[in-house]
């Protein structure tokens, strides 16, 4: 026997583990054991295409049937309401990542030497990281308030999925021509992650309009509308320190990163906390 | 557990197909499918795991049964589920192979198929 007929066995026995624990109990020996029988007669009529052939099919089957069965456990509602769990203790993580860069600031004020390198790591790095890590709890909330959100709410949840997403997907690109060093100075990546932190932004003030109009929160609703006002506000303050108030355009670069960090990091802290306000209160009703 | 029988109908072609190809015998899966490949001439291929959820889904509603046949250890692995048609499994499979009559002999009265 070649090779090639184990190693997909195997690789379908892993892919079983998609399918509910119960279901695989049932009939994964069963499923195994089918397909198997499936791999060794295309294997024998057309070798290793007709190996490659069936798989196509087989895992978008595979993936069709897992999901059915999992919706059908009820596990599909059991997952919406993790990613719901989630957002609050996610959001107040990434707000706490954000903080990370203005608290270094003051660290390094009072103990000094102030290095590049660190405040690169604390406001660059680490904003990044939080960015993705908010993914996760940019879902949570749209998936919580997305029946209770009106129509300007709902689209801005959905532009913050979004601009999370296509920032994920746009830091991944950038490091893949990094490490592949396709192109000498790639700049389409930048543009994608300043497109999506602007959907973000937008998302922000779209849902913080509802969450005011709708009181959507516990409390804290002016929160989300403050993130998103957040760049455009700072941007006239540079400007007038700039301009008016002659300060060096280095120092107010690296003051309004740091006070946009600040803001920024405490406000999700603050959403954070209040959205985990919320299912406390919910289980304590369920209770 | 068992519905009315023309409740179910008319029933899916997957599982129409699933029960004609064990009406002939027990199978285990890579049977069913194969029988429903042929006997449709390959216009339908049920993949594994459509199989397996279909098969749920019929013995939950009573159609067949897991049987407790098993291949001779020396001829095939012993391993193997074989399954049946169950009492209900069959009168479904009849009233739903009547219902197909009548709509063929509709189709014949109205020389659907052309020539005939």
């Amino acid at each position: 026997m070649r090779g090639e007929l184990p190693v997909s066995e195997r690789l379908y026995a892993a892919l079983l583990h998609l399918y509910p624990k119960q279901f695989r109990v049932t009939y994964g020996q069963q499923m195994r054991l089918t397909f198997r029988d499936a791999c060794r007669v295309v294997y024998r009529q057309n070798g290793a295409g007709g190996l490659l052939a069936l798989w196509l099919p087989t895992v978008l089957d595979l993936l069709k049937s897992a999901l059915e069965e999992r919706a059908r456990q009820g596990e599909i509602v059991m997952l919406k309401e993790r990613w719901i769990a989630l957002a609050g203790p996610l959001t107040m993580l990434v707000g706490a990542l954000m903080l990370l860069g203005p608290i270094s600031d003051l660290v390094q004020l009072v103990r000094p030497p102030y290095t590049e390198a660190l405040w690169e790591f604390f406001h660059f790095r680490t904003a990044t990281v939080s960015l993705a890590v908010m993914l996760p709890a940019f879902v949570g909330t749209w998936l919580r308030y997305k029946e209770s959100a009106g129509r300007l709410g709902r689209l801005g949840l959905i532009l913050n999925v979004a601009g999370c997403v296509t920032f994920c997907l746009a830091l991944s690109a950038d490091f893949l021509l990094d490490v592949l060093q396709l192109l000498e100075h790639p700049t389409g990546p930048n543009y994608a992650m300043a497109a999506s932190i602007m959907s973000i932004l937008i998302g922000h003030v779209l849902f913080g309009i509802d969450a005011l109009r709708y009181k959507l929160l516990p409390r804290w609703n002016a929160m989300p509308l403050l993130v998103g006002l957040t760049t455009p506000l700072l941007g006239v303050l540079s400007v007038i320190m700039e301009s008016a108030l002659r300060i060096d355009r280095y120092q107010v670069e690296l003051t309004i990163a740091t006070l946009q960090s600040a803001t920024v990091g405490l406000c999700w802290v603050l959403i954070g906390v209040a959205l985990m306000g919320q299912k406390q209160a919910h289980e304590a009703v369920a209770a | 557990m068992h519905e009315d029988i023309h409740s179910l109908l008319p029933l899916t072609p997957t599982v129409f197909h699933m029960l004609l190809a064990l009406a002939d015998g027990e199978k285990h899966g890579y049977g069913i499918m194969r029988a429903v490949e042929e006997e449709t001439q390959g216009q339908m291929q049920i993949r594994t795991g459509s199989l397996y959820g279909s098969i749920r889904r019929m013995i939950e509603a009573g159609l067949i049964e897991e049987t407790n046949e098993r291949p001779d250890p020396e001829l095939d692995d012993e391993r193997r589920r074989y399954y049946g048609l169950t009492d209900f499994g069959r009168r479904v499979l009849t009233a739903e192979a009547a219902r197909i009559a009548r709509a063929m002999a509709v189709i014949r009265g109205k020389h659907i198929l052309g020539g005939a």
